[in-house]
């Protein structure tokens, strides 16, 4: 019992070190609020140390680590209901996104981060999951492998990703050379 | 493209991180203090179960005519069995974060599922049991006011009145979840794009 308890604090450990960072950027795909988001890291956290019980070491630390992460974020979503299911978008429903005023930086990476933000929080849990992970660097069979899709299904999802994001890099510049004109 | 969306990565890669660091023991404190949130919660439950049955209760003994005991009884047994249906077919249920096994397009799957199926058939687990103790009330009430089993009374035409109101409000909320259930199949069928080969 006790050896299990420290092997799963072990793994814990390991795993918060090298994957803190995504989680925390996950959690800013799940909750806009500040403090609520610190709240959903540590839900985060706590789900991932529980999970470490029972972990058997099928799939890879990565892949459970950001299953886990993406459960307790959709959980969250779901439990607070902040936004209502019929609201929320696949990513070929996603038009013009809505000005919003939060996050940091410049002005120009604000304008970017907060687009690509408010699109993130509009889509629906599977879409969400997808977009996070494929900024996150993974390829589309280390997404499916997360998400329990085939990686066909995922290349395609990535490819409409990629337009959508591609056309709200573009906006942002537009807007930016709109602002800094003389 | 490539660049832009390698761009896009980049901006994303450089959210600030919060630097949430916890020991082992203040792990253990909050899946203790989670614990005991569940289950106060469920206490608070049981205890609200035992108002409900000791105000039943209150209420059968109090009756004069075995034809009220007898119509509030059918009707409390009625809610129970509809509440009950209510938790196990559209209650809301928690993602196992901590079940990996469960990726979350299966735990959406399996939850549209369920929602779809209880919202299909709303009128059989929550509607239904009600009927009983509601026909008992109309037929004992439409005995009691008139001297031939056809006679039109006042009481009687209110009671046909009333009836008809239930009917239709039963029958609007079986429309609804009706368009709820194919709401729910609409989002499988999407979901199961997803996951096509």
């Amino acid at each position: 019992m006790a050896e299990k308890t420290t092997s799963q604090d072990a793994q814990y450990d390991i795993a918060a070190v090298e994957f803190g960072d995504a989680i925390d950027r996950l959690a800013y795909a799940y909750e806009r609020d500040p403090e609520k988001r610190k709240d959903l890291v540590q839900d985060i956290h706590l789900e991932l140390w529980r999970s470490f019980k029972i972990f058997n070491g099928r799939s890879s630390v990565r892949t459970w680590v950001y299953r886990v992460a993406h459960n307790t974020g959709a959980s969250h979503v779901l439990k607070n209901k902040r936004i209502s299911q019929n609201s929320y978008l696949n990513i070929d429903d996603v038009g013009e996104i809505p000005d919003q005023t939060d996050y940091l930086g410049t002005f120009e990476r604000i304008d970017q981060l907060d687009q690509l933000m408010a699109l993130i929080q509009r889509l629906n849990p599977v879409d969400r999951q997808i977009i996070t992970l494929y900024l996150e660097d993974l390829d589309a069979a280390q997404i499916g492998d997360v998400a329990g899709m085939s990686p066909g299904a995922v290349a395609t999802k990535i490819h409409r990703i990629k337009y959508k994001l591609s056309e709200l890099f573009n906006q942002g510049e537009t807007d930016v050379q709109r602002h800094t004109k003389p | 493209m490539s660049s832009d969306t390698q761009s896009l990565k980049a901006l994303w890669q450089s959210l600030p991180s919060q630097k949430v660091v916890f020991n082992h023991r203040q792990m253990q404190q909050r899946a203790d203090k989670f614990q005991a949130k569940h289950k106060r919660r469920d206490i608070i439950e049981y205890l609200a179960w035992g108002v409900f049955f000791l105000l039943v209760i209150y209420m059968l003994t109090g009756q004069s005519y075995w034809t009220d005991v007898m119509w509030v009884g059918l009707t409390v047994i009625g809610a129970i069995i509809a509440i009950w249906g209510y938790y196990r077919r559209m209650g809301y249920k928690t993602m196992p974060s901590s079940n990996s096994a469960d990726n979350l397009v299966d735990f959406m799957r399996r939850e549209l599922t369920r929602q779809r199926d209880g919202a299909a058939t709303y009128w059989r687990w929550y509607l239904l049991p009600f009927a009983p103790g509601i026909l008992f009330l109309f037929v004992v009430r439409w005995l009691e006011n008139g001297s031939t089993l056809m006679e039109l009374t006042e009481m009687r035409i209110a009671l046909i009145m009333a009836f008809v109101l239930i009917m239709a409000f039963s029958a609007a909320c079986v429309l609804w979840q009706f368009l709820c259930a194919a709401r729910y199949q609409r989002q499988l069928d999407e979901l199961e794009t997803y996951t096509r080969p």
